[in-house]
Protein backbone atom coordinates (compact mmCIF):
# COMPACT_ATOMS: atom_id res chain seq x y z
CA UNK A 1 0.00 0.00 0.00
CA UNK A 2 1.87 3.32 -1.18
CA UNK A 3 2.55 5.68 2.04
CA UNK A 4 0.62 8.48 2.46
CA UNK A 5 2.48 11.73 2.03
CA UNK A 6 2.08 14.63 4.94
CA UNK A 7 2.17 18.35 3.69
CA UNK A 8 3.33 20.31 6.36
CA UNK A 9 1.18 23.50 6.64
CA UNK A 10 1.65 26.37 8.75
CA UNK A 11 -1.02 28.29 10.86
CA UNK A 12 -1.01 32.17 10.34
CA UNK A 13 -0.28 34.47 13.42
CA UNK A 14 -3.28 35.88 14.41
CA UNK A 15 -6.56 34.00 14.17
CA UNK A 16 -8.86 36.62 14.14
CA UNK A 17 -12.16 37.41 11.65
CA UNK A 18 -12.09 40.82 12.19
CA UNK A 19 -10.33 42.44 9.33
CA UNK A 20 -10.00 41.27 5.43
CA UNK A 21 -6.36 40.64 5.95
CA UNK A 22 -6.83 38.54 9.05
CA UNK A 23 -9.38 36.37 7.50
CA UNK A 24 -7.68 35.71 4.53
CA UNK A 25 -4.95 33.91 6.04
CA UNK A 26 -7.06 32.26 8.32
CA UNK A 27 -9.61 30.97 5.73
CA UNK A 28 -6.53 30.25 3.45
CA UNK A 29 -5.18 28.41 5.75
CA UNK A 30 -8.28 26.37 7.09
CA UNK A 31 -9.03 26.27 3.72
CA UNK A 32 -5.70 24.42 2.46
CA UNK A 33 -6.09 22.16 4.87
CA UNK A 34 -9.00 20.51 3.78
CA UNK A 35 -7.98 21.07 0.38
CA UNK A 36 -5.04 18.80 0.73
CA UNK A 37 -6.61 16.26 2.74
CA UNK A 38 -9.37 15.78 0.03
CA UNK A 39 -6.45 15.15 -2.75
CA UNK A 40 -5.33 12.50 -0.33
CA UNK A 41 -2.22 13.63 1.89
CA UNK A 42 -1.89 13.91 5.25
CA UNK A 43 -1.27 16.93 7.14
CA UNK A 44 0.92 18.65 9.55
CA UNK A 45 0.05 21.99 11.21
CA UNK A 46 2.60 23.61 11.88
CA UNK A 47 1.82 26.63 14.75
CA UNK A 48 4.98 27.97 14.86
CA UNK A 49 3.92 31.30 13.71
CA UNK A 50 0.90 31.55 15.84
CA UNK A 51 0.32 34.52 18.50
CA UNK A 52 -2.78 35.78 18.59
CA UNK A 53 -6.36 34.00 19.19
CA UNK A 54 -8.91 35.81 18.86
CA UNK A 55 -12.12 33.81 19.96
CA UNK A 56 -14.10 34.44 16.63
CA UNK A 57 -11.29 32.76 14.32
CA UNK A 58 -10.20 30.41 16.82
CA UNK A 59 -13.89 28.83 17.61
CA UNK A 60 -13.79 28.99 13.68
CA UNK A 61 -11.17 27.16 13.55
CA UNK A 62 -11.44 24.50 16.22
CA UNK A 63 -15.08 23.91 14.56
CA UNK A 64 -13.64 23.14 10.86
CA UNK A 65 -10.78 20.80 12.50
CA UNK A 66 -12.98 19.01 14.21
CA UNK A 67 -14.98 18.34 11.50
CA UNK A 68 -12.09 17.16 9.08
CA UNK A 69 -10.81 15.05 11.59
CA UNK A 70 -14.43 13.00 11.38
CA UNK A 71 -13.75 12.79 7.67
CA UNK A 72 -10.27 12.39 8.00
CA UNK A 73 -9.61 10.17 11.01
CA UNK A 74 -5.67 10.40 11.77
CA UNK A 75 -4.61 12.53 8.86
CA UNK A 76 -4.35 15.63 10.84
CA UNK A 77 -1.12 15.98 12.95
CA UNK A 78 0.25 19.49 14.68
CA UNK A 79 3.47 20.50 16.40
CA UNK A 80 3.22 22.01 19.54
CA UNK A 81 3.22 25.46 19.34
CA UNK A 82 5.67 27.68 19.91
CA UNK A 83 4.07 30.55 22.10
CA UNK A 84 3.68 28.99 25.26
CA UNK A 85 -0.27 30.69 26.16
CA UNK A 86 -1.05 29.45 22.74
CA UNK A 87 -0.07 26.05 23.49
CA UNK A 88 -2.01 26.18 26.93
CA UNK A 89 -5.12 27.55 25.26
CA UNK A 90 -4.61 24.93 22.42
CA UNK A 91 -4.34 22.02 25.37
CA UNK A 92 -6.99 24.00 27.50
CA UNK A 93 -9.84 23.21 24.43
CA UNK A 94 -8.64 20.15 23.92
CA UNK A 95 -7.41 20.73 20.38
CA UNK A 96 -4.30 19.62 21.25
CA UNK A 97 -4.95 16.15 22.47
CA UNK A 98 -7.17 15.76 18.88
CA UNK A 99 -3.97 16.04 17.13
CA UNK A 100 -2.62 13.54 18.57
CA UNK A 101 -0.19 15.74 21.35
CA UNK A 102 -0.14 15.06 25.17
CA UNK A 103 -0.67 17.79 27.81
CA UNK A 104 2.73 19.06 28.74
CA UNK A 105 1.41 22.73 30.45
CA UNK A 106 -0.16 23.52 33.69
CA UNK A 107 -2.77 25.82 32.82
CA UNK A 108 -1.31 29.24 34.27
CA UNK A 109 -2.07 31.84 31.82
CA UNK A 110 -5.13 33.90 33.51
CA UNK A 111 -5.99 34.66 29.22
CA UNK A 112 -6.31 30.76 29.07
CA UNK A 113 -7.70 29.99 32.48
CA UNK A 114 -10.94 31.73 31.57
CA UNK A 115 -11.42 30.04 28.04
CA UNK A 116 -14.49 27.46 27.80
CA UNK A 117 -15.17 25.63 24.21
CA UNK A 118 -18.30 23.60 24.03
CA UNK A 119 -20.75 21.76 21.35
CA UNK A 120 -23.33 20.21 20.76
CA UNK A 121 -25.94 18.51 18.29
CA UNK A 122 -29.24 19.81 19.88
CA UNK A 123 -30.65 23.14 21.02
CA UNK A 124 -29.95 21.19 24.83
CA UNK A 125 -28.59 24.15 26.45
CA UNK A 126 -28.59 22.11 29.86
CA UNK A 127 -24.65 22.10 29.12
CA UNK A 128 -24.35 25.50 29.51
CA UNK A 129 -25.83 25.10 33.55
CA UNK A 130 -21.90 25.09 34.91
CA UNK A 131 -21.34 27.95 32.57
CA UNK A 132 -23.90 29.63 34.15
CA UNK A 133 -23.06 29.23 37.59
CA UNK A 134 -19.53 30.67 37.27
CA UNK A 135 -21.20 33.76 35.00
CA UNK A 136 -23.81 34.38 37.71
CA UNK A 137 -21.08 35.53 40.60
CA UNK A 138 -19.50 37.92 37.64
CA UNK A 139 -22.72 39.06 36.09
CA UNK A 140 -25.82 40.68 36.63
CA UNK A 141 -28.96 38.65 36.90
CA UNK A 142 -30.30 40.52 34.37
CA UNK A 143 -27.57 40.60 32.50
CA UNK A 144 -26.80 36.66 33.07
CA UNK A 145 -30.77 36.34 32.07
CA UNK A 146 -30.13 38.37 28.60
CA UNK A 147 -26.81 36.09 27.65
CA UNK A 148 -28.82 32.94 27.86
CA UNK A 149 -31.50 34.31 25.55
CA UNK A 150 -29.63 35.14 22.99
CA UNK A 151 -27.01 31.55 23.27
CA UNK A 152 -30.16 29.69 23.50
CA UNK A 153 -31.73 31.67 20.17
CA UNK A 154 -28.28 30.81 18.80
CA UNK A 155 -28.12 27.21 18.90
CA UNK A 156 -31.88 26.83 18.29
CA UNK A 157 -31.46 28.69 15.08
CA UNK A 158 -28.38 26.86 14.30
CA UNK A 159 -30.39 23.52 14.80
CA UNK A 160 -33.33 24.94 12.87
CA UNK A 161 -32.15 26.83 9.67
CA UNK A 162 -28.35 25.83 9.47
CA UNK A 163 -28.40 22.62 8.01
CA UNK A 164 -31.45 22.20 6.09
CA UNK A 165 -29.93 20.72 3.17
CA UNK A 166 -28.18 18.12 5.12
CA UNK A 167 -29.41 14.30 5.37
CA UNK A 168 -30.88 12.71 7.89
CA UNK A 169 -28.11 11.00 9.80
CA UNK A 170 -26.23 14.15 9.56
CA UNK A 171 -29.07 16.21 11.04
CA UNK A 172 -29.56 13.86 13.67
CA UNK A 173 -25.73 12.86 14.63
CA UNK A 174 -23.41 15.25 13.72
CA UNK A 175 -22.41 18.52 15.68
CA UNK A 176 -24.14 21.81 14.55
CA UNK A 177 -22.99 24.52 17.05
CA UNK A 178 -19.40 25.17 18.76
CA UNK A 179 -19.08 28.13 21.49
CA UNK A 180 -16.35 29.87 23.14
CA UNK A 181 -16.67 31.92 26.03
CA UNK A 182 -13.31 34.13 27.54
CA UNK A 183 -12.97 36.86 30.20
CA UNK A 184 -10.37 39.27 29.43
CA UNK A 185 -9.96 43.08 30.38
CA UNK A 186 -13.19 42.97 32.19
CA UNK A 187 -15.06 41.78 29.66
CA UNK A 188 -16.80 38.76 28.73
CA UNK A 189 -16.90 37.48 25.28
CA UNK A 190 -19.22 34.75 23.77
CA UNK A 191 -19.07 33.28 20.60
CA UNK A 192 -21.07 30.67 18.85
CA UNK A 193 -20.80 29.13 15.58
CA UNK A 194 -22.23 26.85 13.10
CA UNK A 195 -20.65 25.52 9.87
CA UNK A 196 -24.40 25.28 7.97
CA UNK A 197 -25.64 27.49 4.44
CA UNK A 198 -24.85 30.73 6.41
CA UNK A 199 -28.20 33.37 7.21
CA UNK A 200 -27.58 35.18 3.93
CA UNK A 201 -28.30 31.83 2.02
CA UNK A 202 -30.88 30.62 4.50
CA UNK A 203 -32.91 33.98 3.74
CA UNK A 204 -32.29 33.86 0.00
CA UNK A 205 -33.70 30.23 -0.03
CA UNK A 206 -37.43 31.62 1.47
CA UNK A 207 -37.22 35.24 0.16
CA UNK A 208 -39.39 36.01 -3.49
CA UNK A 209 -37.64 39.06 -4.02
CA UNK A 210 -35.08 40.17 -7.30
CA UNK A 211 -33.17 37.18 -7.90
CA UNK A 212 -30.22 39.67 -9.11
CA UNK A 213 -30.24 41.86 -6.32
CA UNK A 214 -29.80 38.55 -4.16
CA UNK A 215 -27.21 36.86 -5.72
CA UNK A 216 -24.78 39.79 -5.24
CA UNK A 217 -22.36 38.66 -2.64
CA UNK A 218 -21.89 42.07 -1.24
CA UNK A 219 -25.47 41.48 -0.23
CA UNK A 220 -24.89 39.07 2.75
CA UNK A 221 -23.95 41.87 4.95
CA UNK A 222 -27.51 43.64 4.13
CA UNK A 223 -29.32 40.51 4.41
CA UNK A 224 -27.72 39.83 7.72
CA UNK A 225 -28.71 43.51 9.05
CA UNK A 226 -32.28 42.94 7.97
CA UNK A 227 -32.08 39.71 10.15
CA UNK A 228 -30.75 41.43 12.83
CA UNK A 229 -32.89 44.59 12.95
CA UNK A 230 -36.26 43.34 11.66
CA UNK A 231 -38.01 40.28 12.04
CA UNK A 232 -37.03 39.04 8.52
CA UNK A 233 -37.31 35.18 8.81
CA UNK A 234 -36.84 32.61 6.40
CA UNK A 235 -39.71 31.05 7.46
CA UNK A 236 -42.16 34.02 6.63
CA UNK A 237 -43.96 33.09 9.73
CA UNK A 238 -45.01 36.31 11.68
CA UNK A 239 -44.27 34.60 14.87
CA UNK A 240 -40.84 33.59 14.40
CA UNK A 241 -37.44 35.57 13.82
CA UNK A 242 -37.27 37.48 16.67
CA UNK A 243 -34.07 35.85 18.07
CA UNK A 244 -31.61 38.25 16.17
CA UNK A 245 -33.31 41.27 17.19
CA UNK A 246 -33.78 40.49 20.93
CA UNK A 247 -29.69 39.53 20.96
CA UNK A 248 -28.96 43.25 19.45
CA UNK A 249 -31.58 44.61 21.94
CA UNK A 250 -29.33 43.01 24.81
CA UNK A 251 -26.35 44.74 23.63
CA UNK A 252 -27.91 48.25 23.50
CA UNK A 253 -28.46 47.53 27.32
CA UNK A 254 -24.40 48.26 27.66
CA UNK A 255 -22.12 50.88 26.99
CA UNK A 256 -18.97 48.94 26.45
CA UNK A 257 -18.66 45.67 24.38
CA UNK A 258 -21.04 45.07 21.32
CA UNK A 259 -22.62 42.38 18.84
CA UNK A 260 -21.52 40.60 15.71
CA UNK A 261 -22.50 38.35 13.14
CA UNK A 262 -20.37 36.69 10.39
CA UNK A 263 -22.30 34.33 7.83
CA UNK A 264 -20.46 33.92 4.25
CA UNK A 265 -18.98 36.91 3.04
CA UNK A 266 -21.15 39.18 5.24
CA UNK A 267 -20.87 40.89 8.63
CA UNK A 268 -23.06 43.29 11.05
CA UNK A 269 -21.13 44.70 13.99
CA UNK A 270 -22.79 46.80 16.75
CA UNK A 271 -20.15 48.79 18.83
CA UNK A 272 -21.70 49.59 22.19
CA UNK A 273 -19.74 51.90 22.89
CA UNK A 274 -20.28 54.55 19.80
CA UNK A 275 -23.81 53.01 19.48
CA UNK A 276 -23.11 52.62 15.83
CA UNK A 277 -23.77 49.58 13.21
CA UNK A 278 -21.92 48.58 10.35
CA UNK A 279 -21.44 45.83 7.67
CA UNK A 280 -18.12 44.77 6.32
CA UNK A 281 -18.50 42.56 2.80
CA UNK A 282 -15.62 40.16 2.67
CA UNK A 283 -13.69 38.52 -0.40
CA UNK A 284 -13.20 35.44 1.63
CA UNK A 285 -16.13 33.75 2.75
CA UNK A 286 -16.59 32.01 6.25
CA UNK A 287 -18.98 28.95 6.02
CA UNK A 288 -22.09 29.14 7.97
CA UNK A 289 -22.97 32.04 10.82
CA UNK A 290 -20.24 32.95 13.60
CA UNK A 291 -22.08 35.21 16.46
CA UNK A 292 -19.88 36.87 19.23
CA UNK A 293 -21.25 38.85 21.87
CA UNK A 294 -18.89 40.85 24.41
CA UNK A 295 -20.51 42.55 27.68
CA UNK A 296 -18.99 43.83 30.50
CA UNK A 297 -18.26 42.22 33.55
CA UNK A 298 -19.73 43.47 36.93
CA UNK B 1 -63.79 23.47 44.86
CA UNK B 2 -61.33 24.97 42.78
CA UNK B 3 -58.53 21.98 41.02
CA UNK B 4 -54.34 24.45 41.02
CA UNK B 5 -52.20 22.51 39.31
CA UNK B 6 -48.75 24.46 39.98
CA UNK B 7 -45.91 24.13 37.42
CA UNK B 8 -42.28 25.12 38.56
CA UNK B 9 -40.24 25.57 35.05
CA UNK B 10 -36.72 24.91 36.65
CA UNK B 11 -38.03 22.19 39.26
CA UNK B 12 -40.52 19.97 36.58
CA UNK B 13 -39.37 20.69 33.84
CA UNK B 14 -35.50 21.71 32.83
CA UNK B 15 -33.56 24.91 34.58
CA UNK B 16 -32.29 25.59 30.92
CA UNK B 17 -35.45 25.52 28.80
CA UNK B 18 -34.20 25.94 25.10
CA UNK B 19 -35.97 25.71 21.50
CA UNK B 20 -38.84 25.78 19.66
CA UNK B 21 -39.81 22.18 19.05
CA UNK B 22 -39.20 18.66 20.19
CA UNK B 23 -36.82 18.47 17.20
CA UNK B 24 -34.64 20.85 18.74
CA UNK B 25 -34.04 19.45 21.36
CA UNK B 26 -35.36 17.87 24.72
CA UNK B 27 -36.46 20.68 26.61
CA UNK B 28 -38.41 22.82 23.94
CA UNK B 29 -41.26 25.20 24.17
CA UNK B 30 -43.23 22.57 22.52
CA UNK B 31 -42.53 19.79 24.52
CA UNK B 32 -43.32 22.19 27.74
CA UNK B 33 -46.72 22.80 26.11
CA UNK B 34 -47.69 19.44 25.22
CA UNK B 35 -46.48 17.54 28.22
CA UNK B 36 -46.94 19.56 31.17
CA UNK B 37 -48.96 22.66 29.88
CA UNK B 38 -51.92 21.44 28.22
CA UNK B 39 -52.37 18.45 30.46
CA UNK B 40 -52.40 20.88 33.66
CA UNK B 41 -54.70 22.84 31.96
CA UNK B 42 -57.29 20.48 30.39
CA UNK B 43 -57.66 19.02 34.36
CA UNK B 44 -57.00 22.11 36.39
CA UNK B 45 -59.08 24.93 37.29
CA UNK B 46 -56.31 27.20 37.39
CA UNK B 47 -52.67 26.61 36.43
CA UNK B 48 -49.84 28.43 38.15
CA UNK B 49 -46.78 28.11 36.31
CA UNK B 50 -43.39 29.06 38.47
CA UNK B 51 -40.71 31.32 35.68
CA UNK B 52 -37.86 31.14 38.94
CA UNK B 53 -35.35 29.21 39.16
CA UNK B 54 -34.09 28.60 35.38
CA UNK B 55 -31.29 30.81 33.87
CA UNK B 56 -33.37 32.48 31.55
CA UNK B 57 -35.51 31.79 28.62
CA UNK B 58 -35.25 32.42 24.87
CA UNK B 59 -37.73 33.67 22.58
CA UNK B 60 -38.65 30.66 20.61
CA UNK B 61 -39.06 28.80 23.60
CA UNK B 62 -41.62 31.34 24.96
CA UNK B 63 -43.21 31.79 21.97
CA UNK B 64 -43.71 28.39 21.29
CA UNK B 65 -44.30 26.93 24.55
CA UNK B 66 -47.23 29.48 25.34
CA UNK B 67 -48.10 31.72 21.65
CA UNK B 68 -48.46 27.75 20.74
CA UNK B 69 -51.44 27.20 22.95
CA UNK B 70 -53.44 29.47 21.05
CA UNK B 71 -51.92 28.53 17.54
CA UNK B 72 -52.60 24.68 18.06
CA UNK B 73 -54.86 24.41 20.42
CA UNK B 74 -57.28 27.39 19.84
CA UNK B 75 -57.24 28.44 23.35
CA UNK B 76 -57.95 32.48 23.44
CA UNK B 77 -56.39 34.80 25.03
CA UNK B 78 -58.87 35.51 27.13
CA UNK B 79 -59.51 32.04 28.23
CA UNK B 80 -55.59 31.50 29.11
CA UNK B 81 -56.12 34.76 31.33
CA UNK B 82 -58.77 33.09 33.56
CA UNK B 83 -56.85 29.90 33.72
CA UNK B 84 -52.96 30.74 33.66
CA UNK B 85 -51.52 32.79 36.71
CA UNK B 86 -47.45 33.47 36.35
CA UNK B 87 -44.93 33.65 39.07
CA UNK B 88 -41.99 35.73 38.04
CA UNK B 89 -40.38 37.42 41.08
CA UNK B 90 -37.54 38.84 38.23
CA UNK B 91 -40.10 40.65 36.15
CA UNK B 92 -38.77 39.28 33.40
CA UNK B 93 -40.89 37.17 31.44
CA UNK B 94 -44.35 38.06 32.39
CA UNK B 95 -45.22 40.59 29.99
CA UNK B 96 -43.65 39.03 26.99
CA UNK B 97 -45.85 35.73 27.56
CA UNK B 98 -49.06 37.35 27.63
CA UNK B 99 -47.55 39.48 24.43
CA UNK B 100 -46.73 35.95 23.01
CA UNK B 101 -50.41 34.86 24.11
CA UNK B 102 -51.91 38.03 22.34
CA UNK B 103 -50.25 37.95 19.25
CA UNK B 104 -50.64 34.65 18.33
CA UNK B 105 -53.26 33.41 15.60
CA UNK B 106 -55.08 30.26 15.87
CA UNK B 107 -54.14 28.00 13.33
CA UNK B 108 -57.78 26.77 12.18
CA UNK B 109 -61.26 28.33 13.71
CA UNK B 110 -63.28 26.93 16.24
CA UNK B 111 -66.21 24.95 15.11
Amino acid sequence: MPRRITKTIVAPESFSLRSNAYRQNLMSFINDIEHKLKSGFSVKVSFIKTKHLVPCGTLLFAARLVNMLLLYPGKITSNYPKDKVVEQLFQHIGLLGLLGNSSRQSITDDSVRYWHFLSGTTADAEIFKDLFREYKQKLKEDVTSGLYEGMSEAITNSIQHAYSNANEHERLHKTKWWMFSQEKDGKLSVVICDLGIGIPKSLKMKLSENILYLTRRNVDSKLIADAVKSNRTSTNLGYRGKGLPDMLDFVKNFKVGGFSIYSLHGSYIYNAETEKESTEYYKIQVPGTLIQWQIPLA
Amino acid sequence: MEKVTTISIAKNFSEAPSGRYVSDGPFSGEHFRENLLVPALTTSDLVVIDFDGTIGYGSSFLEEAFGGLVRNHNITAGELKKKIKIIDNRKFYEDRVWSYIGSAKPAKEKK
